[in-house]
């Protein structure tokens, strides 16, 4: 039976611990404000840039670019695995990782983006030719080295696709990760904008404009990869906490219980022996 | 003064307290501690200023039939001075009266020994209690007997096989050695002790002695039954005080068990096997006895003498060059707390113990063993072997490491945990599983036929455990099976290839 003073030690180690938890939630309630903000920001730009990109492509009819051209078969694919740097975040990025793991078994090349994927690249034993972290400096810097990384390996034939592995937001309390094919650009990817289009005139060539385009494309898919992600992860950790928080109050409830009630044995039993020990006396 | 001079003497009762009769003798005559006295409650001596005899000349008739006419052994164990001596009720006192006859035996109580006794059932005083056939006794031994000497015992620890996959590797018991089943009310004790008795007396096919000490009469029926089944009652003596007798022959009847495994180490020269169930309830019958006996309490209300009493009859189950016995007893641990004087002054007695935890009972696996609380002198490389301690020791380290990350799983789940971690925990609950086992005993309530497992195949399965080849296989296929194999069957039966 743990006497009261270890009871104690342990309720004082949850509060600590409780603690930390709240002030985590507390920041994560701020962050994901912000994460989302920037998301929202980064929308328009991206939208309008998907919707050029289209608009192009059927312009210039065929077009030789990399891009649109299926990689070389013999290569392994190219994954970027875009995790978090950080924990505390419940199974966000476990359940990101495990989502890419059936890549393994095709003995895939592994891009990582966040400091949790890298580690779990490692474990595996796969190496990881590069790596950064997912918030560390200016997102777009980092999204630009990760596309010039994967855009010169795809060119070299060094990988045969380029997948990105990321965690979609859904809504706060739900974050589903999600895995699709950036490049080669395949034809139902196209399809996507509807509804009435202006005509854009492209100079000098709409080819010319695409061979430009196309990079951003990549830059701009994994950069908003990397703002979705962040905001994911900030609200995957403000639903950890809250349920951490929670769960370490009602261990602090148990606890406290049990101590009270150690703490009266204790005291019943001295009194006990107090009075039987008077009584033996008198007796 | 010798026995011979107080052979015959007679005394009277002079007062009743419960379980407690002062009776006075002459300065000649008065008896030594420890002697049995013979008192014939409801003979209606006509010299008795009784109740009865005191209503029956007043002519009130009290209802009922008279009380039937038996006797009564008492055992003197204080001198209170003016010749008289406090002794102890070995029976009901009820229909004693003061003034009442009371004969010294010369001697203390005795009980039989010997071959005779294999098979029977007894009480505290040595009387046949299943049936009315005389017991063809070798001798009459007193149950007061002083522990082997220092020259007598005999120290070679060897590992004594029970075929309980956790007993085994977490805390092997020893050949002639003592053991310890602790836990608190409901965690499985006796269901373990009958277990180990299956086990064992079936396996070893020598001499057991099996004490109940007041625990439930129905398990002393029920252990009776299932051992003529099975046919080990050929080779065990049965003795019981239970819960239904007064303190006295609580605080006794242990001895008279003990007295009877003694004969056959010292006279046969054989390994024999002593149970003692509940031996918690002697220390409890003891503190009554003081109680009663007007002894000043000590700590937490027990008897001053605790310790004194408990060695006089610990000290007696040990090994000696001629034979030895193999003593496993059930210890209740009141309200769970280990702290507990008769717990704490029992551990140090005992050579291997088994801790039954309820947090592990709660889990829903049994035996409700706790890993990391049992504990075996003998779980040393030097007697055991060193595969064995290696794997004893990881798996206590796995065990260990979950227990550690326990509140951090409860507080932020286990996906928080690094990969090894998780890896640990994992391991950690398959072994944990891996320790319950379906028990021939308890065959009819799981419905699982029993199993046991030699020690070679549970040290093998454990450390597969360990080395992480199971670490696919989901954890209900570990719960209640066998070995390895069956594990292995289990997972392939759920569809995991293992």
């Amino acid at each position: 039976m743990p006497t009261v003073r270890d009871l104690r030690d342990r309720i004082k180690s949850l509060k600590n611990t409780q603690q930390i938890t709240k002030a985590m939630k507390q920041v994560a309630a701020a962050k994901i404000r912000r994460a989302e903000i920037a998301q929202r920001q980064a929308r328009p730009y991206a939208e309008t840039m998907f919707a050029m990109l289209h608009d192009l492509m059927e312009a210039a009819g065929s077009i030789d670019h990399p891009f649109l051209r299926p990689g070389s078969s013999t290569a392994p694919k190219g994954v970027i695995l875009m995790t978090a740097d950080k924990g505390l975040a419940g199974a966000f990025n476990s359940n990101i990782i495990r989502h890419a793991e059936p890549y393994r078994s095709g003995g895939a090349r592994w891009y990582s983006v966040g400091t949790k994927g890298r580690n779990a690249t490692r474990r595996w034993g796969a190496e990881t030719p590069f790596a950064v972290a997912l918030s560390a400096g200016p997102k777009l810097d980092a999204a630009r080295q990760v596309a010039a990384k994967v855009t010169d390996d795809f060119v070299a034939g060094n990988i045969s696709e380029i997948v990105l592995v990321q965690s979609k937001l859904v809504s706060t309390m739900t974050q589903r990760p999600l895995s699709r094919t950036l490049v080669p650009i395949v034809a139902e990817e196209r399809e996507r904008a509807t509804g009435p289009r202006a005509v854009v005139e492209f100079a000098p060539s709409p080819e010319a404009v695409l061979k430009l385009l196309l990079p951003k494309y990549l830059e701009f898919a994994i950069f908003s990869a990397m703002l979705e992600t962040d905001a994911a992860f900030y609200a995957a950790q403000l639903v950890a906490m809250t349920n951490a928080t929670e769960n370490a109050g009602k261990l602090i409830d148990e606890l406290t219980m049990q101590m009270n009630k150690a703490r009266q044995a204790a005291i019943t039993k001295e009194l006990l022996e107090i009075v039987s020990g008077a009584e033996a006396l008198v007796g | 003064m010798p026995a011979t001079a107080t052979q015959k003497a007679t005394g009277k009762v002079v007062q009743v307290l419960g379980n407690v009769v002062d009776v006075e003798f002459t300065a000649e005559t008065l008896p030594l501690i420890n002697t049995a006295l013979l008192v014939h409650v409801g003979s209606g001596d006509g010299k008795a200023n009784g109740q009865a005899s005191a209503a029956a000349a007043a002519g009130i008739e009290l209802g009922g039939t008279a009380m039937q006419a038996r006797d009564l052994i008492l055992e003197v164990q204080d001198e209170l001075g003016n010749n008289q001596v406090r002794c102890l009720a070995m029976g009901s006192t009820d229909g004693l009266v003061r003034g009442q006859a009371v004969t010294s035996t010369g001697g203390p109580i005795t009980v039989p020994v010997g071959e005779g006794t294999l098979g029977r059932i007894f009480n505290v005083l040595g009387k046949a209690i299943d049936s009315d056939a005389p017991v063809k006794a070798a001798a009459y031994w007193p149950i007061h007997r002083d522990p082997p000497n220092f020259q007598a015992q005999d120290p070679t620890p060897k590992i004594f096989e029970t075929g309980i996959k956790v007993v085994d590797l977490m805390a092997p018991y020893t050949r002639g050695g003592k053991v310890g089943l602790f836990g608190g009310a409901g965690v499985g004790k006796t269901v373990l002790i009958q277990e180990l008795i299956r086990n064992i007396a079936q396996v070893h096919k020598g001499f057991s002695v099996f004490t109940g000490v007041g625990e439930r009469t129905r398990e002393g029926n029920d252990l009776w039954l299932e051992m003529k089944e099975s046919g080990v009652i050929s080779q065990t003596t049965l003795v019981f005080g239970q819960m239904d007798e007064p303190p006295g022959v609580r605080f006794r009847v242990g001895l008279a068990g003990v007295t009877m495994a003694e004969y056959f180490r010292d006279e046969k020269g054989a390994d024999v096997l002593l149970f003692i169930d509940n031996i918690f309830r002697f220390m409890q019958a003891g503190s009554e006895v003081s109680a009663l006996m007007g002894r000043m309490p000590s700590a937490v209300g027990y008897q001053p003498t605790l310790a004194t009493e408990m060695g006089r009859i610990e000290e007696r189950i040990t090994s000696t060059h001629k034979g030895s016995i193999t003593a496993v007893q059930a210890v209740y641990v009141p309200a769970d707390d280990y702290t507990d004087p008769a717990v704490a002054t029992t551990f140090s007695h005992l050579d291997a113990t088994t801790a039954l935890s309820r947090p592990i009972s709660e889990l829903g696996i049994y035996p409700a063993v706790d890993p990391l609380a049992s504990s075996s002198r003998i779980l040393d490389p030097q007697i055991v072997g060193d595969e064995h301690y290696r794997v004893a020791r990881g798996v206590q380290e796995t065990l260990q490491r979950y227990r550690d990350l326990q509140d951090i799983i409860a507080i932020l789940g286990v996906e928080e945990l690094s990969e090894d971690d998780r890896v640990a925990v994992g391991r950690a609950r398959r072994l944990q599983r891996l320790f319950s086992q379906p028990f021939y005993v308890a065959e009819q309530f799981t419905g699982r036929p029993g199993k046991y497992v030699k020690i070679e195949d549970t040290i093998a399965s454990f450390k597969e455990v360990l080395e992480g080849k199971l670490d696919h296989v989901p954890e209900q296929a570990f719960f209640y099976v066998g070995g390895i194999d069956e594990v292995k069957a289990a997972a392939e039966k759920l569809g995991v290839k293992v």
